[in-house]
């Protein structure tokens, strides 16, 4: 058994688990323009999440997510970040280069440029080595969002 | 939380020092203490020896033991360490080398656990006993392991995470039927359950002081007189405790232990009818969340522990999601195999539960206005939490 006292977790963190301001659905009016899913329950990580675009912008960021405080803090803070930033499809070239050396196989999606990858997530949030798969879920989750149908019309 | 202390739920964990246990140690340390050296011969030693012997005493009566038959160690650590790879290595050099059999189960604790697994290394062969889905390991499943080879059967009493209580008198009684000794890990039980080695057949059990409002670092082992004489030393260098465990004792310690197991002994039976009403009332408010599950039996439970899944709610954020509760958790994420409970695991929940259960443990200073406390507590966090995980879309 695991007490509180185990691997404390940085005020940051706890601040932004205690609220998670960006759980849940998109606000209503605006229509999810890409929604994308990783990880599993069982395997103690899921991740869903949703984004509306308008004017080539991400206006609303969601999520939905089971798993360990690091990776839920971190799916509220990725959304923070994401709103605002340029909705990939509208700017391909912006895209480009930002995930170079992130070391995940297989053809990928990039991320907007600037947003950086899971290795940038994790010093930003003081995320430790041992916790990374979290944020490669979330990872995964997010590019599962630029692929999903909705996001190619988005 | 910030200038307030939680609400310590985690008695199972460890438990603070009664007061009248820390007074009988401090009296025993400092100039006009009995600081002596017990083994020394001068009057001193002597004196600290009284109180070791006391303390032995003590000990011993609340196992219905005899009192040469208890040796003072670090604690159940220790103890369960020096019964199964010291009784288990006599043995086998008594049956001239030839590797033993040893009988367990899979849902020890680590200390039970891991010393099983050395043997297994030195060649011994191992039995592992799976517990059905309450916890409750059949007094048929070990007759069906026993067979004339076996040198040990080490079980615990009383399982650490679920609290579940096993049939350890008849375990005994197979025990002696078929020749074979019994080590029993009363590291949970010891204090809170009546425990009588003669009526329950017991020929070695450990147990340690700060699960019963003692201090840490001092526990005992109970070794029958019959079996004495096969327990090989872990350590040597002094002979001390009958050549079992060499060291000068620490006898504020060892006093500590024997006072409190004096007060255990006298408060037994009222700390469990205290506790169990207030774990069923802990029950009955967590009972109808969604995904709640009770891991562990009703009926055959240590009275102040409950353990719960909470379906849906990974374990490590239910825990940080309540900082005004000190309990524990299944959850793997602080282990560096990513695997749950494997206490949960053996009983048959699958991943997702197992990672989702919180052990709470009830104590001396639990009232009803902190189960209230608690079960206000728990179920916002297990609705926020479930929501957060946008139950109904999730997979």
């Amino acid at each position: 058994m695991t007490g509180p006292q185990d691997d404390p977790l940085p005020a940051p963190i706890r601040e932004r688990f205690a609220t998670l301001a960006h759980a849940g659905a998109i606000p209503a009016g605006l229509a999810p323009a890409g929604v994308g899913e990783a990880g599993q329950p069982a395997e103690g990580n899921w991740v869903r999440l949703a984004l509306a675009a308008a004017d080539g912008r991400i206006v609303a960021a969601r999520f939905a997510a089971y798993g360990c405080p690091w990776l839920l803090a971190a799916c509220d803070w990725l959304c923070e970040r994401l709103e605002g930033s340029p909705w990939p499809a509208a700017e391909p070239g912006a895209l480009a280069g930002a995930e170079a050396g992130q070391g995940r196989p297989g053809a990928q999606p990039p991320l907007p440029a600037g947003l950086g990858g899971p290795l940038d997530w994790a010093s930003r949030l003081g995320v430790p080595q041992a916790r990374l798969t979290r944020l490669l879920v979330l990872e995964d989750a997010l590019r599962a969002a630029w692929q999903s149908p909705a996001a190619a019309t988005g | 939380m910030s200038g307030t202390r939680a609400l310590y739920l985690d008695y199972a964990a460890t438990t603070p020092v009664d007061a009248r246990v820390a007074a009988r140690m401090v009296a025993a340390l400092g100039v006009e203490g009995q600081y002596g050296n017990p083994a020394s011969l001068h009057g001193y030693g002597s004196a600290a020896r009284a109180l070791v012997e006391r303390a032995r005493a003590q000990v011993a009566a609340l196992l219905g033991a005899r009192a040469p038959d208890i040796t003072f160690t670090s604690g159940a650590t220790e103890s369960a360490n020096l019964a199964i790879l010291g009784y288990v290595r006599g043995a086998r050099a008594r049956a001239g080398g030839a590797p033993l059999h040893v009988v367990s189960s899979r849902t020890e604790h680590k200390a039970v656990l891991d010393p099983c697994r050395q043997l297994e290394r030195e060649g011994c062969e191992l039995t592992w006993l799976s517990p059905g889905a309450s916890g409750r390991i059949e007094a048929t499943q070990l007759e069906a392991a026993l067979r004339p080879g076996t040198a040990l059967v080490a079980l615990m009493h009383a399982n650490n995470e679920t609290g579940h209580v096993q049939d350890v008198a008849a375990f005994g009684a197979l025990c002696r039927t078929h020749g074979a000794a019994l080590f029993v890990d009363a590291a949970q039980s010891a204090g809170k359950l009546a425990i009588d080695v003669e009526a329950m057949g017991i020929d070695l059990l450990a147990l340690t002081a700060h699960k019963f409002y003692g201090p840490k670092g001092s526990g005992a082992l109970y070794v029958r007189t019959s079996r004495r004489g096969l327990v090989q030393p872990l350590a040597h260098g002094g002979g001390h405790e009958r050549g079992l465990r060499p060291g000068t004792l620490p006898t504020h310690q060892v006093v500590g232990l024997g006072a409190a197991s004096e007060f255990a002994a006298a408060g037994r039976e009222a700390a469990q009818a205290r506790l169990a009403p207030l774990r069923a009332r802990l029950w009955a408010g967590l009972a109808d969340l969604p995904g709640a599950l009770q891991n562990g039996s009703e009926s055959l439970c240590l009275p102040g522990l409950l353990n719960v899944s909470f379906a849906g709610v990974e374990g490590e954020s239910l825990l940080l999601g309540l900082p005004e509760l000190a309990v524990s958790t299944g959850s793997a994420c602080n282990s560096d195999n990513d695997e749950p409970s494997y206490v949960l695991r053996a009983l048959g929940r699958d991943r997702e539960t197992a990672q989702s259960s919180l052990r709470f443990s009830l104590g001396a200073a639990t009232t009803e206005a902190d189960i209230d406390l608690a079960v206000a507590a728990v179920r916002r966090e297990v609705l926020r939490l479930r929501a957060v995980a946008g139950h109904g879309q999730r997979p």
